[in-house]
């Protein structure tokens, strides 16, 4: 049943993922996407790279791995590489969770963090990358807000919870 | 959506998991407050910044909302009854509030279990009346209030200079803090 939890939860953060991306950032005019905004990592382009790396870095932790590396393999992505790398690591993340199941949600994980070996149950990175996903889309909204207007984009987990159940 | 029910077969139901989670809410809640608002002198704290449509108290009275109006719809009464947003216009209010609905929802974790992890209750929102699960409205708190707290700490960048810290589960989980 947690398993169930996670699904859903997880399906509610891909849906506020996607409409950032689709109502937010392919609306606005590319040249933003690399301006430095000055706060936190600066420019819409860094936080999405940001993101992909927590999501990517977390997935390896998942999997075992002590080593983790990051996401991109170019400096300085335009938006439609960043997209692409986004979409595919949050494919990963989706073929990850369809075979989420109670038993997985309790598996111990030894990992680095913050230069400290931790044994942590994987719904504790899980629910991490949902978190930190969630406060960076925060920041987004506020890098768009300066840079271009103020938005009226609510995100709301009892919304989605009713539109689900329609 | 798929409809979750407890399985009474299948033994307790753990949920050691959401008990964490709520109590992180709270905790990083009081960790914005010490290191974040307290330090704000009151026109840094009431002042507005245009671009995000809002000061640090409005933010705060946002969270606060929030956190009360679900908890109310999880017991089925108001943790502060008689009173309104105004009531808390003035910092000393909001930390009072804060600290009050912080030791509020500690104890209905301590209370938490499996069966009213699932329990259902009627909703009233924009969208309608509905009903949803107790485990759902937990949530909307958890994902509500991180994103509050990003938008408390980015104006409070906008009007002081903040110390500098982390928002982060895991570092509360591990007890790894950063700042």
């Amino acid at each position: 049943m947690k398993s169930h939890v996670v699904r859903t939860v997880f399906d509610y953060q891909m849906y506020e993922d996607r409409r950032l991306w689709d109502e937010v950032i392919m609306s606005l005019d590319e040249s933003l996407f690399n301006v430095d905004s000055g706060y936190s990592w600066g420019s819409l382009q860094r936080e999405c790279a940001h993101v992909i790396d927590a999501m990517y870095g977390y997935m390896q932790r998942l999997h075992g791995s002590k080593e983790i590396g990051k996401a991109f393999a170019i400096d300085n992505p335009d938006r439609a590489q960043v997209r692409e790398r986004w979409d595919a690591v949050e494919a990963e993340w989706r073929s990850y969770i369809a075979l989420f199941d109670d038993r997985e949600f309790d598996r111990l994980v030894d990992t680095v963090y913050r230069d400290t070996l931790v044994t942590v149950p994987v719904w504790q990175l899980v629910f991490q990358v949902f978190n930190h996903n969630t406060l960076h889309r925060a920041e987004m909204l506020q890098i768009v807000a300066a840079l271009a207007e103020p938005l009226d984009f609510d995100s709301d987990f009892t919304r989605f919870c009713i539109r689900q159940a329609e | 959506m798929e409809e979750l029910t407890l399985d009474t077969e299948s033994g307790a139901f753990n949920i050691d998991f959401a008990r964490k989670l709520i109590r992180f809410n709270f905790w990083e809640n009081q960790r914005v407050w010490d290191l974040a608002i307290a330090p704000l002198t009151e026109d840094q704290f009431l002042r507005e910044v245009k671009f995000l449509r809002g000061s640090v108290q409005s933010e705060c009275q946002r969270i606060l909302d929030t956190e009360s109006v679900c908890l109310q719809r999880i017991l089925g009464a108001a943790p502060f009854a008689g009173e309104s947003v105004e009531d808390t216009a003035d910092r000393a209010a909001i930390a009072a509030r804060w600290m009050s609905l912080r030791r509020a929802w500690t104890a209905f974790a301590d209370e938490f279990d499996g069966e009213l992890f699932f329990s259902r209750r009627e909703v009233e929102s924009d969208q309608g009346r509905c009903e949803m699960q107790v485990w759902q409205l937990v949530f909307d708190v958890l994902y509500h209030s991180t994103s509050r707290r990003s938008q408390i700490l980015r104006l409070v960048a906008e009007v002081s200079q903040p110390a500098e810290f982390d928002l982060s589960l895991l570092q509360h989980l591990t007890g790894l803090l950063r700042g």
